[in-house]
């Protein structure tokens, strides 16, 4: 169990900037995911965590020692690669011998940790398998105990499951989040699905053209993004256009709200407020009073996701916005009706408007 | 598998490279890697060098294309390229006629003997030409033979054409596969047939345009082999390119090195045409696939 | 052809007869390349092995085939092995280092497609232009042999001849390096990063990647590559025809001087010969096969 700290890394492929500044500071026994779209700079920041690149400048501090020009059999860092990367030569448990295998461990003590890993991976039963006979799923469990068996200050796992069918990815990525309580090492995990992230994460750190834009709890990441990015790449959002008034309120074309987040922006500022699909509400036009431009709005399609219906309502002025109903509720608003829409002004984010591009 | 065709890395199927990493210290090449290879390039390219050189020797210090001018004027040259060249195009065609139906038919409808067909391609390694030759002029062409073909057919160069089509099967059947499985043919016929398409149409519409690259690979390979065939003309007396090279070889060394360059200008031209058919052939199966 | 029949009534007659031309192709065409195969490589292979066996009276005997074992013979198959093998191990450490070197990611891309495009190109330069090659350039009159001299250095009087055996391993080592580029550069490739990487990280350093994964996998890749070098020059006939005029004794060239006539022979000790061949190069190709499986079972996922 390690206490690691990354300080102001960069690092460039020739006119390529593939990080810049990026730093972090993880608490120990912490399961941390960098999360990011690919070429975000997320798996060169591992590798530069394991020692296999270099970065251009910064630091990583393990400890409070730095690390940083130490070569990568030197750091006792376990890695899971996304896949392949077992020995195909050995057996399953020659595979996660070798680290002991190559630091001296006497026999005995070898083979009582080996078999005590496949057991901690269920595979007990596959020990003297060969990589090629194993599925995808049970490659990665062998890989899993391999990085774990020289007991390795940091867990690094490199999209571990991305390589694995729907099912298959689901169920070892809750057997990581149990491994990782047993055995409580300090882990990083790189992936690009925010619900491997979300699910699985102590804190997650979401990174983007070699930044990391933020870096918080999963509950934080989802409800309070930090920036236009963020808000864009995790779950679903609908924007809307509008501009700061006075503490606390926006304007969306005419019409005023109520936005408690925008409270620390000055009055005039272009922003973006973000809604959640299930933050949103419909009302049915008929009967109640006239809504404002800003809120009236058609219904243009259903999306049945089973429990929740995702209606997609396109406003009078053009841009559109979903909102999440209980399937039944959504049998109210049938494609071409004339509506109203609502949020809950708590929940909206507001955030200084998107850069183009 | 002596002295025949070898496919260049990249006309072959092979897993890409992974990704350049920027590996640690790995950037710079070390002197040993830069001393071997300079060692290496050296061994391979000074005989070319000395050939490419002595073929320009005119004698005492004069060095000029005179050899060059002799050997272009010099009418057993053009005969000799000439035989070789017909001998390859009959082998070519009568390859072709063979295979790419057989191929297609086995992957359609008879897969279970493909590995029949993988043992048969590399057979001709295992029967070398020299030891090729002797079989079919003792079964065929001698005059007790078991077998004996008419004396007016065996008596011509083009009754070697039996023997280069097995000479060229390892490389002509190798390049038709790998084409073949780059393609889904079976899926591909499903769909001509629900289209209403007839064998025939499938055949000249779906399957040979597809297979554009594969043919023109098996067409270089075999062509290349027939034109450097040295073995069987040898035996069997007959002028062929390769035997007139070694003739000159013993009267004019001077122009037996501007033939030997030449023909290594012309075995490079047919690398570079099936590098480039098969780096065709990969981008369009990735649109395909 | 469900397809087919399944079309309305009035078509139905038309469908069937072509499903039977459909059907009757393919056993035409593949049956008409069995039977050339039979012909023109099983035949001629029948053939060699009964007129080994056979004496000039039509009778079984075995006396050629003893002749294999005899003095001259077995001293022929044993040159023509040494040189196989010679030029094949130094082809397979050549080719190796070279196509690691290669392989390598220090190594500019464009030296990489060179060396790739050349080996294609050497490895299939072989035979009577490549020995004008060299004849040109380490000849007793050749233009690398005359530059030394006059540098100082005579080769030829220290012993060097191209006419000779070690000529002749020179020379071939021009097919057989590139040959082994070739061959091996798909399994340097399929040797994947992500096992130096894990090796490294799991505390190894680079002997232990080697000792323990990458020698290991690279095994029987290296062995068939041997192999199959051994075969290639071993069959080898028109490089030494050119080269040494019969100097080095060696079967292919045995084999040609009996079959053109020079030598008033039997052609049964021909055919004996070239028996012996094949029993060498079917050997060869049997062991390369099986290495070929053993590295497979690697390959599969």
């Amino acid at each position: 169990m390690a206490r690691l700290e990354i300080r102001d890394v960069n690092k460039s492929y020739g006119v390529q900037h593939v990080l810049r500044d990026a730093g972090l500071q993880f608490i120990e026994g912490e399961l941390v995911t960098l999360l990011g779209p690919s070429g975000c700079g997320k798996t060169t920041l591992l590798r530069i965590i394991a020692g296999l690149e270099t970065a251009d400048s910064g630091a990583v501090l393990l400890d409070g020692t730095d690390i940083t020009p130490m070569p990568p059999n030197k750091r006792n860092m376990g890695m899971v690669f996304q896949a392949y990367s077992l020995f195909p030569n050995m057996s399953a448990a020659d595979n996660v011998a070798f680290g002991l295998h190559v630091r001296g461990a006497e026999k005995g003590g070898r083979q009582h940790r080996v078999g005590e890993l496949l057991d901690m991976v269920g595979l007990s039963a596959f020990a003297q398998k060969y990589p090629h006979q194993l599925s995808g799923g049970q490659q990665q469990r062998v890989a899993l105990a391999r990085a774990l068996a020289i007991r390795p200050d940091l867990l690094l796992l490199d999209e571990p499951l991305s390589a694995l069918d729907a099912r298959v990815r689901v169920q070892l990525r809750d057997e990581i989040r149990r491994i990782h309580e047993e055995t409580g090492v300090t882990t990083i995990f790189v992936t690009h699905d925010q619900e491997e992230a979300l699910s699985i994460s102590d804190r997650v750190a979401v990174m983007n053209r070699g930044q990391i834009d933020q870096f918080d709890s999963p509950h934080a990441i989802y409800q309070r993004p930090a920036t236009p990015f963020v808000a864009g790449f995790i779950g679903v959002s609908s924007c809307l256009s509008a501009t700061v008034v006075e503490a606390g309120m926006v304007r969306v074309e005419a019409e005023t709200f109520a936005a408690p987040a925008a409270r620390g922006l000055a009055a005039g500022t272009a922003v973006s407020i973000y809604l959640r699909p299930e933050d949103v509400r419909l009302r049915a036009t008929a009967g109640a009073p006239q809504p404002t431009a800003g809120r009236r709005g058609t219904v243009r399609t259903h999306t049945f996701m089973g429990a929740l219906t995702r209606v997609t309502v396109r406003l009078a002025n053009g841009s559109d916005i979903f909102a999440d109903l209980a399937t039944p509720e959504a049998g109210d608003f049938p494609a071409g009706a004339e509506i109203a829409v609502d949020w809950n002004a708590d929940r909206a984010q507001v955030l200084p408007a998107a850069r183009e591009g | 598998m002596a002295e025949a065709i070898a496919f260049p890395p990249g006309a072959d199927v092979a897993p890409p490279a992974p990704p350049a990493p920027a590996g640690r210290g790995r950037r710079r090449p070390n002197v040993m890697s830069v001393i071997w290879i300079i060692i290496v390039a050296t061994f391979f390219l000074l005989p070319l060098l000395g050939t490419a050189v002595f073929s320009l020797w005119a004698g005492g210090d004069r060095y000029n294309l005179t050899n060059y001018a002799a050997l272009v004027k010099t009418p057993e040259v053009w005969a000799s390229l000439w035989l070789s060249v017909q001998l390859a195009v009959y082998t070519v065609v009568i390859s072709l006629t063979l295979l790419i139906p057989t191929v297609l038919f086995v992957r359609l409808r008879a897969p279970w003997l493909r590995p029949v067909l993988e043992v048969i391609s590399v057979m001709p390694f295992v029967i070398p030409p020299i030891a090729l030759i002797q079989g079919l002029t003792g079964l065929y062409s001698v005059p007790d033979a078991p077998l004996a073909m008419p004396i007016w057919f065996v008596s011509r160069p083009e009754f070697m054409v039996i023997g280069y089509v097995i000479l060229s099967l390892p490389y002509s059947y190798r390049a038709l596969d790998v084409g073949i499985s780059a393609l889904d043919v079976s899926t591909l016929t499903q769909a001509a047939l629900s289209l209403g398409a007839s064998w025939a149409q499938i055949f000249t519409r779906v399957i040979i345009p597809n297979l554009r690259t594969a043919i023109l690979g098996a067409t270089l390979l075999t062509f290349a082999i027939v034109l450097g065939e040295f073995v069987f003309a040898n035996i069997l007396l007959f002028n062929t390119f390769a035997v007139y090279i070694n003739y000159i070889g013993q009267v004019n060394g001077t122009e037996a090195a501007a033939l030997s360059l030449f023909s290594f200008f012309v075995t490079w031209l047919g690398m570079l045409g099936i590098l480039a058919g098969g780096g065709r052939g990969q981008v369009r199966t990735g649109g395909v696939g | 052809m469900t397809d087919l029949t399944s079309a309305g009534g009035a078509l139905r007659r038309r469908p069937k007869q072509r499903a039977g031309l459909a059907g009757a192709l393919p056993v035409f065409f593949i049956g008409l390349f069995f039977i050339y195969v039979l012909a023109f490589l099983g035949g001629p292979a029948l053939s060699i092995l009964f007129q080994a066996f056979r004496s000039s009276t039509g009778h079984f005997t075995t006396q050629y085939v003893d002749q294999l074992f005899g003095h001259y013979y077995a001293k022929t198959y044993a040159t023509t092995a040494a040189l196989s093998a010679v030029t094949a191990l130094i082809g397979v450490v050549a080719g190796l280092l070279t196509a690691y070197q290669i392989q390598r990611q220090s190594t500019p891309g464009w030296l990489r497609n060179a060396v790739n495009s050349f080996s294609g190109v050497a490895a299939n330069f072989a035979g009577i232009p490549l020995a004008f090659a060299f004849i040109s350039t380490l000849g007793t009159q050749g233009m690398l042999t005359l530059w030394l001299k006059a540098a100082g250095i005579d080769i030829y009087g220290a012993g060097f001849s191209l006419f000779s055996f070690w000529g002749l391993v020179l020379t071939y080592l021009y097919f057989q390096i590139p040959l082994m580029v070739i061959i091996i550069t798909p399994a340097l490739q399929g040797m994947r990063r992500e096992w130096r990487e894990a090796a490294m990280g799991l505390g190894g350093n680079g002997w232990h990647y080697w000792r323990h994964v990458g020698i290991p996998i690279l095994t029987p890749s290296v062995l068939a590559s041997f192999i199959l070098l051994f075969g290639n020059a071993f069959a080898s006939y028109a490089t030494p025809y050119a080269l040494t005029s019969g100097l080095v004794p060696l079967v292919p060239i045995e084999i040609g001087n009996l079959m053109s006539g020079n030598v008033i022979a039997d052609p049964q000790l021909g055919n004996a010969l070239s028996l012996g061949m094949i029993v060498v190069m079917g050997a060869a190709m049997t062991l390369y096969t099986l290495l070929q499986r053993w590295t497979g079972r690697w390959q599969k996922r």
